[in-house]
């Protein structure tokens, strides 16, 4: 499955079809209005178009959100640093996907925000879309 | 009045009123953002700030406004010529305290195909599309 920015200049290919994508509430992700599926690049995940990304790093500067610097659409965001084993953390941004492929996913509230609500589910990616 | 910024805090925009409701867009854009948007007149209903970047596509009679440090998207202005009024969006997204709009009616809008609003859901609200 392929999912790509507004402007395809940029965008990510996962192998399959994610199990689950995340909605959280942290002030970055809930302005992106995110929908991620986590894997490892060269895992699940290839990206490509990174030349025509710019970075914004989190606060704590372990993820980089990649964002296209023509239309502004957000991917999918890299780990700064590879895992021990080399591997690279990564996540898609499953709105970059063509609707009716990602709308059965279902989706699970991340509250990064308070740390306090446990992990539930929000329905499927249909649910959240529009 | 209605204030949001993006999450770096470099851009923003203000609303003089409090919106009755949000659009919900699916169009190749808006469904990329998961836009919640609010619409007003430029000027008098306030107004996007900072140094965005502009994205412009398709008939180019809007601006897509980003964050250069952030990208993230703050809403659209009106790039016609013509005089008078000129109406602009905001993303309810970058509201500064999403408690403040958690409330707010969705608009469901058709922007691929037809181009018109369909049927509210029910009771659905910004809290029921928010992370």
């Amino acid at each position: 499955m392929r999912g790509t920015c507004h402007c395809g200049k940029t965008g990510w290919d996962w192998a399959g079809l994610p199990e689950t994508a995340t909605a959280c509430n942290c002030e970055s992700c809930r302005r992106y209005a995110a929908l991620w599926s986590y894997d490892w690049v060269g895992g699940k995940i290839s990206l490509f178009g990174l030349e025509e990304t710019r970075v914004f790093l989190r606060e704590d500067r372990e993820i980089e959100f990649h964002f296209c610097t023509t239309c502004g659409a957000i991917p999918f965001w890299r780990a700064v640093s590879p895992h021990p084993d080399g591997r690279r953390r990564a996540a898609v941004n499953l709105r970059m996907a063509e609707p009716e492929e990602v709308a059965g996913v279902p989706v699970f509230h991340g509250d990064m925000l308070e740390g306090t609500a446990p992990y539930h589910s929000r329905g499927t990616v249909a649910d959240m879309w529009f | 009045m209605l204030t949001g910024h993006c999450v770096c805090g470099a851009t923003g925009w203000r609303l003089t009123e409090m919106p009755e409701d949000a659009t919900s867009c699916n169009c190749t854009h808006c469904r990329r953002f998961g836009v919640l948007m609010a619409y007003a007149e430029e000027g008098q209903g306030g107004e996007i700030t900072g140094e965005t970047f502009q994205y412009i596509w398709g008939d180019r009679y809007i601006a897509f406004h980003h964050c250069p440090t952030c990208g993230n998207f703050l809403g659209w202005t009106d790039q016609s010529e013509e005089d008078g009024p000129h109406r602009f969006s905001v993303n309810l997204r970058m509201a500064d305290d999403p408690a403040e709009v958690a409330a707010i009616p969705v608009q469901p809008f058709e922007g691929l195909v037809t181009f018109e609003d369909i049927p509210k859901r029910g009771d659905q609200c910004i809290a029921d599309l928010w992370a």
